[in-house]
């Protein structure tokens, strides 16, 4: 088993997905938090390989993207499908969330209140049910959607789409309405004993 | 072989980078490209699978998602390095210039022309030219071995000269603190099977 440490704020943030990844994988690993952001610009930013966080090292060899990282692990450790159409329904799913977040960095940023009222409204009343929808249409594409999103088992898709969606729900409640699928399976991925154990355990941060 | 069928504008956009794949590793298939919007809206849109383009055929499987459709090529055609690793080092580089989707395309739909010129000062003084030396130092990572990944060509040097030649050209100092990669994007551009597409593909404006 490669030995593998993964390097961060203390939040769940961009290197989530990984850590629910290692979680799946039942694989152990070094969940390196950094104190603040001086811990982090003076003992950790030189050592990414992109000047970036979160970054990982697997053996001594550093891959930084948390998207880089995430499929790194789902590929050595069979969360990647069983062939690369799998791997394309995952990838598919993979970047429609990458649009999402996107549209959720532009409104969490947004300075002017007037206008960040606007984007919300936006993205309540359209563009996060569109996602959803979307999403709801790709689960049920496989199997009715009674299961995963790719293949016949789990994978970083499911994973990453329970890591955005369980928090996104939170701000933006209605934004699942009339996505039946989509809430079942989040309740199952929940449910699963790896990820329930990590649930329960994982430090509690507010992003 | 599979029968690929790509369908898009008549644009180079976000299906070039497929184009390209294709290009290098010398593979037919068929370069569908609408008319125009209503083109797409009325004929096309309905058979995407996320009702967006560009999107892909193989053997009647559809899938959508520009950055899926060129992965998925580049794993069957050779064109992703050759362990996980590789990939790795492939996937760090894709995403570093997905980073750059957000800022280019703010500035680009940017209405107000003062606003317009501010991020244009911004992108032209610091995001690209970062982007760039952080693309040059993973080119130089990678044991001056020539190619991002690995030691043969990849999807994310075609990528990188896809991205970066068409910044150049409004950006013409992005790379200015650069070592290594204007020499990288001369190299892929005269690759042979590059070079042969880059020579017949439509010449559109974007």
């Amino acid at each position: 088993m490669p030995s593998y440490k993964v390097y961060y704020f203390n939040a769940r943030g961009r290197a989530e997905i990984t850590r629910l990844a290692l979680a799946a994988a039942g694989v152990e690993y070094e969940d390196i938090r950094f104190k603040d952001r001086d811990d982090w610009l003076n003992n950790y930013k030189q050592l990414s390989p992109t000047g970036q966080s979160p970054f990982m090292e697997v053996d001594g060899k550093k891959i930084g993207q948390s998207l880089a990282m995430a499929r790194y692990v789902a590929r050595e450790h069979g969360l990647y499908g069983n062939s690369t159409m799998d791997g394309a329904m995952i990838d598919q799913v993979l970047y429609t969330l990458e649009d999402m977040t996107k549209s959720l960095i532009d409104w969490h940023f947004e300075q002017d209140e007037a206008k960040k009222a606007e984007k919300e409204k936006k993205l309540t009343d359209e563009t996060l049910p569109g996602f959803m929808q979307r999403l709801n249409k790709l689960l049920k594409s496989n199997d009715g959607g009674k299961g995963y999103f790719a293949g016949d088992k789990l994978s970083i898709a499911d994973l990453a789409v329970f890591d955005q969606c369980s928090g996104m729900v939170v701000k933006f409640p209605k934004c699942m309405a009339n996505c039946d699928e989509l809430q079942a399976f989040l309740g199952r991925i929940k449910a699963l004993p790896k990820i329930a154990d990590w649930l329960a355990k994982r430090p509690q941060t507010e992003f | 072989m599979p029968t690929y069928k790509l369908y898009y504008f008549n644009a180079k956009g976000n299906a070039e980078i497929t184009r390209l794949v294709f290009a290098a590793a010398g593979v037919e298939y068929e370069d569908i490209r609408f008319k125009d919007r209503d083109d797409w809206l009325n004929n096309y849109k309905h058979l995407s699978p996320t009702g967006q383009c560009p999107f892909l055929e193989v053997d009647g499987k559809k899938i959508g998602q520009s950055l899926a459709i060129a992965r998925l090529v580049a794993r069957e055609q050779g064109l992703y390095g050759e362990s996980n690793m590789d990939g790795a080092m492939i996937d760090q580089v894709l995403y570093t210039l997905d980073d750059l989707t957000k800022p280019l395309i703010d500035w680009h739909f940017e209405k107000d022309e003062a606003k317009k010129a501010e991020k244009e000062k911004k992108l032209a003084e610091e995001t690209l030219p970062e982007s760039m030396q952080r693309l040059d130092k993973l080119l130089k990572g990678n044991g001056g071995k020539g190619y991002f990944a690995g030691n043969k060509l990849s999807i994310a040097d075609l990528a990188v000269f896809n991205q970066c030649s068409g910044l150049v050209v409004k950006f013409p100092k992005c790379m200015d603190k650069c070592k290594e990669l204007p020499a990288f994007i001369d190299r892929i551009k005269a690759l042979p099977k590059i070079a042969d597409w880059l020579a017949k593909r439509p010449q559109t404006d974007f």
